[in-house]
């Protein structure tokens, strides 16, 4: 007996890679926020809140099942938490900044408090897609 | 090919955004070396008890960013033995590039103190005392700090 593992294979790669994609991409517009004038391009105040959602609609497009949604969207959210945490915090650990101790508890206390907005944002836009493509 | 098409909306973006990421994370690396690292040094003093007399104030800038840094504004008050000597402000916008720059400011001194200043320097070695803030801005929109400069100098 023969079974063809290929179409298995292709579509299960693209799991994790799409939830590390939605983590950078939320991360990224995170840090748009926090940084103002410093990020490269000028953004509009409420990106940071719009790319979760957009970040969950794609994740549920894309798995197509809303407990699979659910998980893939909780470390999608910690993913992103953590690379925000990781930025924030490079500056202290290069010791271009002397204050190493209290860098590191805004850097955890903003990773936090990311976390806690994004998830509930991103697993909103999940729902919302399942409501607007239940095929 | 249908159900690629989130995956590829997510590529597309994660492309995007990994590039701004990276320019963000090396624009706040600069802007951190900036802020933190932005030293005004006072290197020389030199004072002149001509007619008028005045004190020429060498400054060394260092600038361990990468980025140019604009000096917008330099108020500072001047001391000789303790005693004050005047405020002056540096109000011409200058560029410092990175590495390190000098700043030259020449200040005049009122008659009144340059007296004093006189007496004091023909006794004793003068002490000056420079207690400032400058006002640095980044090559970032509205991007402002303020550096607090407080140098002594032996000599004059």
């Amino acid at each position: 007996m023969c079974v063809n593992t290929s179409r298995v294979v292709s579509v299960e790669w693209k799991y994790p890679t799409s939830i590390v994609f939605a983590g950078v991409i939320i991360a990224t517009f995170w840090l748009s926020s926090l940084l103002e004038d410093i990020f490269p391009i000028h953004t509009f105040s409420t990106i940071h809140y719009l790319f979760p959602i957009l970040c969950g609609m794609i994740l549920y497009l894309h798995l197509k099942d809303i407990t699979r949604t659910f998980y893939a969207v909780g470390i999608t959210c910690l993913l992103a938490s953590l690379l925000v945490t990781l930025i924030l915090y490079l500056p202290a650990s290069l010791e271009i900044v002397s204050e190493k101790e209290s860098m590191f508890f805004v850097a955890i206390r903003q990773g936090t408090f990311m976390f806690f907005i994004t998830f509930p944002l991103c697993f909103g836009g999940a729902m919302g897609a399942s409501i607007l493509f239940p095929d | 090919m249908r159900r690629n098409v989130p995956f590829l909306i997510l590529f597309i973006l994660f492309c995007g955004s990994l590039t701004l990421g990276y320019m963000a994370t090396a624009n706040y690396i600069s802007a951190s070396r900036a802020t933190h690292g932005l030293k005004i040094e006072l290197a020389s003093l030199t004072l002149d008890l001509g007619e008028h007399t005045k004190a020429t104030l060498m400054f060394t800038i260092s600038n361990p960013s990468t980025l140019n840094v604009t000096l917008n504004r330099f108020s500072f008050s001047l001391y000789v033995n303790g005693r004050f000597v005047g405020v002056y402000d540096y109000l011409k916008k200058t560029d410092f590039a990175p590495g390190k720059s000098t700043l030259s400011v020449v200040a005049d001194i009122h008659p009144l103190y340059a007296r004093d200043i006189y007496e004091e320097k023909k006794q004793e070695t003068l002490l000056w005392f420079i207690n400032g803030r400058a006002v640095v801005a980044l090559p970032y929109r509205d991007f402002y700090f303020l550096l607090d400069v407080r140098e002594y100098f032996t000599g004059g």
